[in-house]
């Protein structure tokens, strides 16, 4: 059974990035750029709808994330995403897939520095 | 352990950040950029100046006056350009507006091969002897002559310029070698009407002349990106999406943009102000290429009783190596009390982890409440 929570979209600016919360298609992404001058701001419909979504999550959660640049705030927030995300593995499967572009060293990095902290499973995805 | 790169820290080097900085509360140079011009370039120069006059000029028909001369004289860089064998030639276009009093000054630099110069000045003479009805006139003229070469496309800009700036056009060719020149073209805008005298004829040169000298250190020290104003979020995302431009993109040039990311939004959030205008942040950013190595340099003011907690900081942080560093910034990362305060700690971290190199920086007091800081983080290619 899916869950009938609403979708939460919020289509990218030049600053802030797309999101796509998408239970009903499977679709949990987040990419492009995250340079918002407020993450906190930005993130927290985010994080409000995942706390939500893990009353009764998907059997399967994949969540990509593919971001070209974010910044320090940014991180700071994503790294909350991925914590509630090891929560939600503790009772759903869930699967984390960290895009990035094959010059970008640190982004993989960063990635990998991720993955090290969060127990889910983590895939990282090499982009040409 | 990572060893302080010195070599573009020097005390000159601190002496032009200073003065470069110090011009911006007196208002001298309004906005600054080196770099190749193209169509795309002009476009975000055009809105990066835009924004800045918005802020800084308050009446609407000079502003309009301005960016519409901006716009005429950046195209006249392309069109003028001659394209030199040694392509790096053409990141040494340059235009520069100043405020002399109740005078705007937009001054730009561009390539020409030297037998391209004779016609150029003859051009040039000829506008100057022009009236402004004669001028009027020349312009309907050009346009009307539907056949249009290279040469007398690029006059109608400048016929426009001195048409539209009610100034003689000031110019000067300087040599770069035995093909190619500098054109200097200077373009004077006024509220009002524009006073002809001697001295402010010999004014005008002289200034020329220092912005000349000016030019030619931003050559030395290879900028690839210079900006001074205000620090707002539209002005940091401008400025970025101009870098894209200026260097073609690499694991290298990701990690500078990553760099130049933190170092700007630094400012926005957190530069203090001299003069306690709400929402004006004013800065200073740059990046050069020399030896092989990437050089981002930023300016802003900070209060005194602020700088030993971030020279203490900053000291750290260079005395990290990689392993401390990750573990550090995992731990700030973490850290739960500041989740959902606006200072996050991480981005010195970030900076110092990316660029590999240890930070140059400097605090320069200019007077008892408050001092210039002066930071600087080296990436290398």
């Amino acid at each position: 059974m899916l869950t009938k929570l609403e979708p939460l979209i919020i289509q990218e600016t030049k600053d802030t990035p797309r999101v796509i919360l998408d239970p009903q298609k499977g679709h949990f992404e987040i990419s492009k750029l995250s340079l918002p001058e407020d993450a906190i701001e930005f993130y927290r419909p985010v994080l409000n709808w995942l706390k939500k979504y893990m009353e009764s999550p998907n059997p399967e959660t994949v969540f990509d994330f593919n971001i070209e640049y974010f910044n320090t705030a940014s991180s700071k927030q994503l790294i909350q995403i991925l914590l509630l995300l090891e929560e939600l593995n503790k009772k759903s499967k869930v699967k984390v897939r960290w895009h990035y572009k094959d010059i970008d060293e640190d982004m993989k990095e960063i990635g990998e520095e991720y993955a090290s902290i969060i127990n889910v499973d983590f895939e990282l995805v090499e982009e040409h | 352990m990572d060893k302080p790169v010195t070599n573009n820290f020097t005390p000159e080097f601190k002496d032009f950040v200073l003065k470069m900085f110090k011009d911006i509360q007196q208002s001298e140079i309004e906005y600054i950029y080196r770099g190749r011009v193209t169509s795309d370039t002009v476009l975000y120069t055009l809105d990066l100046a835009k924004y800045n006059l918005e802020q800084t000029i308050e009446a609407v028909p000079l502003r309009h006056r301005i960016y519409f001369i901006m716009g005429e004289g950046l195209q006249n860089i392309t069109k003028h350009q001659d394209a030199p064998i040694k392509k790096d030639l053409l990141d040494n276009s340059l235009i520069i507006i100043s405020k002399l009093g109740e005078r705007y000054k937009i001054i730009t630099a561009n390539i020409i091969r030297n037998n391209n110069i004779e016609s150029l000045r003859e051009k040039l003479e000829h506008i100057n002897e022009l009236t402004l009805s004669e001028l009027r006139q020349l312009a309907r003229e050009i346009r009307k002559n539907t056949v249009l070469d290279n040469n007398s496309n690029a006059s109608i800009g400048l016929v426009e310029i001195a048409k539209r700036s009610g100034s003689k056009l000031l110019y000067k060719f300087k040599k770069i070698d035995g093909e190619y020149s500098y054109f200097y073209l200077s373009i004077e805008v006024s509220v009002n009407k524009l006073e002809k005298s001697e001295e402010l004829q010999k004014q005008n040169i002289n200034y020329l002349n220092e912005v000349i000298d000016f030019h030619d250190f931003l050559n030395k020290i290879n900028v690839k990106l210079i900006f001074k104003g205000d620090f707002s979020q539209e002005n940091i995302i401008l400025l970025l999406e101009m870098l894209k431009h200026q260097i073609p993109e690499s694991t290298t040039s990701i990690r500078v943009h990553n760099i130049m990311i933190e170092m700007l939004q630094n400012i926005e959030k957190h530069g203090d102000n001299i003069h306690g205008i709400k929402d004006w942040k004013p800065g200073f950013f740059m990046i050069n290429f020399i030896n092989n190595k990437f050089y981002l340099t930023s300016a802003n003011y900070i209060l005194n009783d602020k700088i030993e907690h971030l020279k203490e900081k900053l000291i750290d942080l260079n005395q990290m190596d990689k392993q401390q560093l990750s573990e550090h910034y995992k731990k700030i990362l973490l850290q739960i009390d500041t989740i959902t305060a606006q200072k996050t700690g991480l981005g010195f971290i970030d900076i110092r982890r990316r660029s590999g190199n240890q930070f140059n920086f400097s605090f320069l007091p200019i007077d008892q409440k408050i001092s210039l800081f002066i930071f600087q983080a080296t990436v290398n290619y």
